[in-house]
């Protein structure tokens, strides 16, 4: 499947903007990003709900960017799941499959099929306010998988579910996903959910896709400021391009410290130019008193504001010396309270440089 | 390279499909061959044959004048001592009258149903329930009698002054012509305004209030600076269709032989044409005053509140309500002030009921018990037919109705684009028509005017062929906002991704249509066409012209129709009142029944608002 150079217009405000995508056969792919980026819009439109104003939709090839949504062969499951209140469990899965015109005991042994395959064996006479927020989850997964459609899309499929349900319903997409191999469009703004189901990921903002790519890719090496401190948790420091030290390697002075990091945002950078540092909270080291502090380099000084004890890690809120708040993770038994001064070192490739204004 | 734009003409083509334009032309057509183009063609005699002496003749008596004729009241003190109070109002002409009685009823009706709605909403008391239930019966609607009543018990002879008498003070009081008019009008409507602000109140974040308490604003400073401004949309919509009805109304005029406003002038106009091909001149220029008086308040009151709420109330019960215990005066207030004002306009049905169930009633009570005027309507070719064609013209109605209504509220939520607002405004729009606009608007385009040589609408003439096929189509026009209104929050309360997930699995539009809209909003439409079925019944304004362009005893009149003609004294001798009293009492049983329908079976909560 293909999205060419998709744009799509409410008004004046661009939704979905010269967006371009290939998605694989089989694989799960994410669409990540900040509510109103335009990754609902972008499903929307590969569903034919939306028709783009720019760009084409891509099927196999098929150009299917003016094709009615019930010609599609796609299946989608809403965020509220758009279960019918008057049908049963049965007559909204059998849905699809009567519009088939399929013969009616062919259409009993799919609905026990994907019944079975989604657990809800035994409930097809219930009415769906008559099942739990993840039961009617299962209804609305199996009715669009009965079909057996070319491309099952899920909007925020988990987002209205509790956290303990999330993580098993998570789970059992996934193992669904595998079990079918059915080529999977998933959209979502939780970062975590998408690194840990998708094979690819697409992560916008603004109706742009900034990056795709595995998430491992996105996680490690996110080529964009804003990717970075989107996924996963970041902590910014400023500064300013002292020296250059080797092919990427840059020397920031930032206050009276120099820290050295990669610079990631391509090109050469200047001497004087203002950038940004990103780090993960978790790859800064807590050294002890005693160390000999001449001997580390990248180091930074500076007073713990506050304490979060958050269970498998404390999260300090960090002061620098030229008033910058920096976020470091200590391990959970460290004796470390608020006052106290710290002394923290971080290895260059650690700390990625990008430009101030992208 | 800037990929291109995709065709605009492409774009549209998809979003509209069959089914949808197939539903926008229904509405489309149906609305301007039965509203737009006939109050268009209100235009067309006028520019025929107007001049400026004409239309300079309208700023002089009797249209009006700034030197009244009459007194204001008059007080007459009998040699035995007894005095004689009769309140009447100085005659401004007609168009003057008319403004000026409606503005009066609009002022009177808004402060009294602003009182009560902030007592109902706001104050907990005993026989709260009661209270509520009362102040329903003013606005079940029984044709024309009501005012009747209002005369029984204020005007010459009435029983007020009866009441006076009996409780030793040596006088009297009577009610006439403009004055009485003015106060049966404010009896039979204020329970509108107080509706709609109600359901206002009951709409307002309790935290609204609550936060202004915090910060030190209570009582009447309260009520002016936070709740008053919050009711506001109630408000006007409530006044404004007040002042359209008030305008509108033949009944209070009727009882109370006012005949210098512009609804009986315009009534006794189209009714003393030798022919409809002779329609007068100022029956259609009063129409179109009366047109453009309604645009005018209504265009003003637009913006504070959208068209929707005129049609339909439902009540808003998304908070727990503030409710206070009243103090001291406020228990006087409510037991001494509102519950004897709710006890007396509710006065008008109960004695529509009097009249139905009784011989006679002069002087204070009514005598002989009797079903004879229930038998005289199914017994009398006259009235029995008025009753069958009322039925069968309000259920082809309804059945439009329907078509209508599914059409325009589906295609308004559903289609985004730029013709859903004017659609919207299109559909809800006939509330606020007068009536009597648009009847003789389709007298003149469909009787005589330039339709009514095309071989296709002859059909539709009233006089060569049959009024009943004009009347249906006017019903079905006048009654659809109703209908359209609960269709459309039905609509409202089905999620589009239901619709969507259809089309997802390979549903068609149509076939979405009917398996998943139609029986999720089935309630809605059952209950809206309910509605819309009662007051099609009840119509008068179209009625009472069109239904009348043929001698009533031809067989094609509706029931307000012949119960108009019983009252103008042409039929049922002595004891007209009673016979239509009987008629209303029939038509007041059909609400009841509706109302109980809707509200306890069906569990819709509707206010009913309509004439």
């Amino acid at each position: 499947m293909r999205l060419e150079n998709v744009s799509k217009y409410f008004g004046r405000f661009k939704a979905v903007d010269n967006v371009t995508l290939d998605i694989y056969r089989g694989e799960i792919f994410t669409l990540l990003g900040p509510s109103g980026c335009g990754k609902t819009t972008t499903l929307r439109i590969i569903a034919g709900f939306e028709i783009p104003e720019e760009g084409h939709v891509f099927f196999n090839g098929r150009d299917v960017t003016f094709e009615k949504p019930y010609k599609r062969g796609v299946a989608m499951v809403f965020q509220n799941y758009a279960l019918w209140p008057h049908m049963t469990v049965f007559d909204n899965v059998a849905y699809g499959l009567k519009i088939k015109k399929l013969p009616k005991h062919e259409i009993r042994k799919k609905v026990r099929w994907a019944l079975e395959l989604v657990g809800l064996s035994g409930l097809e006479k219930r009415y769906p306010l008559q099942l739990s927020g993840g039961q009617q989850q299962r209804v609305a997964l199996a009715r669009a998988i009965v079909v057996e459609p070319s491309v099952l899309l899920l909007d925020e499929p988990l987002s209205n579910l509790d956290a303990k349900l999330r993580l098993k319903m998570r789970e059992e997409i996934v193992s669904l996903q595998r079990k079918l191999g059915i080529t999977t469009v998933y959209v979502t703004h939780d970062q975590e959910e998408a690194m840990s189901i998708s094979n690819r990921i697409a992560v916008m903002n603004k109706g742009r896709v900034l990056q795709v790519g595995s998430p491992i890719d996105v996680y490690m090496k996110p080529k964009d400021l804003f990717v970075a401190t989107f996924i996963g948790r970041s902590t910014i420091i400023r500064g300013v391009v002292s020296s250059q030290l080797g092919k990427d390697l840059y020397a920031v002075k930032v206050g009276s410290y120099k820290l050295i990091g990669i610079n990631v945002s391509g090109g050469e950078l200047s001497l004087g130019e203002k950038v940004i540092l990103i780090a993960r909270p978790e790859d800064f080291v807590i050294l002890d008193k005693d160390t000999n502090s001449t001997l580390a380099e990248n180091l930074l000084y500076g007073i713990v504001e506050l304490v979060m004890f958050i269970g498998s890690f404390k999260h300090l809120r960090v002061k620098l010396a030229d008033g910058q708040r920096i976020t470091v993770y200590a391990s959970p038994k460290s004796p470390i309270g608020e006052g106290d001064e710290i002394r923290v070192t971080i290895s260059p490739e650690d700390l990625k440089i990008y430009r101030e204004k992208a | 390279m800037k990929p291109r734009r995709h065709a605009r003409s492409q774009l549209i083509r998809l979003r509209l499909d069959a089914p949808i334009v197939a539903m926008l032309i229904i509405v489309i057509l149906v609305f301007a061959l039965f509203m737009i183009i006939p109050l268009a063609s209100l235009i067309v005699i006028p520019i025929e044959n107007i001049n400026f002496d004409i239309l300079k003749s309208y700023l002089r008596y009797p249209y009006m004048t700034l030197k009244p004729l009459g007194e204001s009241w008059i007080l007459i003190n009998e040699v035995d001592g007894v005095k004689h109070v009769i309140v009447t109002w100085k005659n401004y002409g007609i168009i003057l009258n008319t403004l000026i009685a409606a503005s009066l009823v609009t002022v009177f009706t808004s402060i009294i149903g602003i009182i009560v709605a902030l007592i109902m909403a706001r104050m907990d008391f005993p026989g709260k329930t009661i209270m509520r239930i009362l102040v329903i019966i003013p606005l079940l609607y029984t044709p024309f009698v009501n005012a009747f009543v209002i005369f029984k018990f204020f005007g010459s002879d009435g029983i007020i002054s009866h009441i006076l008498q009996s409780l030793g003070l040596n006088m009297t009081l009577e009610f006439q012509g403009l004055s009485g008019m003015i106060l049966a009008q404010t009896m039979m409507f204020w329970p509108i305004v107080y509706l709609n602000v109600y359901s206002s109140m009951l709409q307002i974040d309790p935290s609204l209030e609550e936060q202004a308490e915090n910060l030190g604003a209570k009582g009447f400073k309260l009520f002016r600076s936070v709740t008053l401004p919050l009711s506001l949309p109630g408000l006007a919509s409530g006044a404004a269709i007040v002042f359209i009805f008030s305008m509108e109304d033949l009944a209070a005029p009727l009882a109370f032989k006012v005949d210098d406003v512009i609804s009986m002038r315009i009534v006794r106009e189209i009714q003393s044409s030798v022919s409809i091909l002779e329609l007068s001149l100022d029956a259609v220029i009063l129409s179109l005053i009366l047109l453009s008086m309604a645009a005018v308040w209504f265009i003003a009151v637009k913006r504070y509140v959208s068209l929707r709420q005129y049609a339909m109330i439902v009540r808003g019960g998304r908070w727990t309500p503030r409710l206070h215990k009243p103090s001291i005066a406020g228990y006087i207030a409510i037991y001494g002030i509102l519950l004897p004002w709710v006890i007396f306009s509710a006065i008008p049905q109960m004695g529509v009921l009097v009249y139905a169930f009784t011989e006679e009633w002069i002087g204070v009570f009514p005598s002989g018990l009797t079903l004879d005027n229930f038998k005289y309507i199914f017994s009398e070719d006259v009235t029995f037919k008025g009753l069958r064609n009322s039925l069968t013209y309000a259920t082809i109605a309804v059945m439009l109705i329907i078509i209508i209504g599914v059409s325009s509220a589906y295609v308004a939520s559903r289609i985004k684009s730029k013709v859903a607002e004017p659609l919207d405004v299109l559909v809800t729009i006939p509330i606020a028509i007068p009536g009597l606009a648009l009847a003789t608007g389709m007298i003149i385009l469909y009787g005589f005017g330039p339709l009514s040589d095309i071989p296709v609408f002859r059909y539709l003439n009233p006089v060569d062929f049959n009024p009943a096929v004009l009347l249906i189509m006017a019903y079905a026009v006048r009654r659809s906002p109703f209908t359209t209104r609960a269709i459309y929050a039905g609509l409202q309360q089905v999620s589009e991704a239901l619709e969507e997930a259809a089309m997802n699995l390979g549903a068609s539009r149509t076939r979405v249509l009917f398996s998943i809209v139609v029986p999720l909003i089935g309630i809605n439409v059952f209950s809206g066409a309910l509605i819309s079925f009662v007051y099609s019944m009840a119509e008068v304004s179209t009625s009472i012209t069109i239904g009348r362009v043929k001698p009533i005893d031809e067989g094609y009149a509706p029931m307000t129709a012949v119960m108009y003609d019983f009252l103008l004294g042409g039929y049922g001798a002595g004891n007209y009142v009673h016979i239509v009293s009987a008629m209303a009492a029939l038509i007041l049983s059909v609400q009841l029944l509706v109302i109980a329908l809707t509200n306890i079976v069906l569990k819709q909560r509707y206010a009913f608002i309509g004439v």
